[in-house]
């Protein structure tokens, strides 16, 4: 498959950023309504929880449902 | 008057029941007035956050994920802990669960032979040629291509392989790769996380500097 030299060191890059201690979808799921939560309160989410930011960054998946999570609660803050 | 009024205006509002209240207005069998303020909080939440992923009705499509999100809200009541507010919690569910269900449908006629070349083996990794890199470049890049191709073919398990390929490599979403897999979403993570650690350390054994690589290129 081809790739261009953006894809692969964005590649790259994710190997490189790997860790030992990821947390997986499922813990990921757990907290993400707390992380969700410290974001739209204005606190720093990413210092709270730096693991599940770190997941976020390199799941594609989760990161979709956190965003349309976010999404949903700012609707949501609008019903009086 | 004024308090129906009040009662009215306020009947879809999150903090129209405390945390404790909506757990226990929602056990079984559950109050019918609170289980309308969640589904229309849901509902309201799920419309706006879906709106660009559903192309034909879609007030239909989001009352029926709505509805299937209330049922599992339901039934998993009582893993609820407190963390966050009960509706983001309750909102986390909806959405997990309507977002699955899209890429479900999206992604349903793919199979593993998608992913294959004709002769059944896993693509060669080849880079495009770019004219704005120098010689020296290229070959930095060709050698890395190089090295992570053999480590993808020799290094990893037949499953490791398939799973950075489908997701890394060809962008497939990560539940759906683990449904063709008969796994779950987090082993998958797991798989990859093992065979991205596994690369990792290849390089670092032939002393290739992943970082280095990255500034120069």
């Amino acid at each position: 498959m081809k790739l261009n030299k953006n894809i692969l060191k964005r590649l790259i890059r994710v190997i490189a950023d790997t860790r030992s201690d990821e947390i997986g979808c499922e813990q990921c799921f757990r907290e993400l309504d707390s992380f969700a939560e410290l974001k739209l309160d204005g606190k720093s989410a990413e210092e709270a929880m730096p693991l599940l930011r770190y997941h976020l960054d390199h799941c594609k998946v989760c990161r979709e449902e956190y965003e349309a999570l976010l999404q949903a609660l700012k609707e949501v803050d609008r019903i009086k | 008057m004024l308090n129906w009024f009040k009662k009215k205006t306020q009947s879809y509002s999150p903090g129209r029941y405390s945390d404790a209240e909506w757990v226990m207005l929602l056990r079984r069998p559950p109050d019918e007035e609170a289980l309308a303020v969640l589904r229309e909080i849901l509902r309201r939440g799920l419309m706006s956050a879906l709106s660009s992923r559903i192309k034909r009705d879609r007030e239909q499509v989001v009352e029926d994920f709505t509805q299937d999100a209330l049922l599992k809200i339901l039934d998993k009541i009582e893993t609820y802990r407190g963390e966050a507010r009960f509706t983001t919690w309750a909102m986390k569910i909806a959405v997990y669960e309507a977002l699955s269900e899209l890429r479900r449908k999206h992604w349903q006629d793919v199979s593993f032979d998608d992913l294959k070349d004709e002769d059944g083996s896993y693509p060669a990794l080849e880079i495009f040629p770019n004219n704005d890199m120098s010689p020296d470049q290229e070959a930095e890049i060709h050698m890395v291509t190089q090295e992570l191709q053999h480590v993808i073919n020799e290094s990893l398990t037949d499953k490791q392989r398939m799973a950075i390929t489908s997701v890394m490599l060809k962008g497939l979403p990560i539940d759906q790769v683990a449904e063709l897999m008969e796994t779950n979403r987090n082993n998958m993570y797991k798989l990859i996380h093992d065979a991205r650690i596994k690369i990792k350390s290849e390089f670092e054994k032939k002393g290739i500097s992943l970082e280095d690589f990255l500034d120069e290129v």
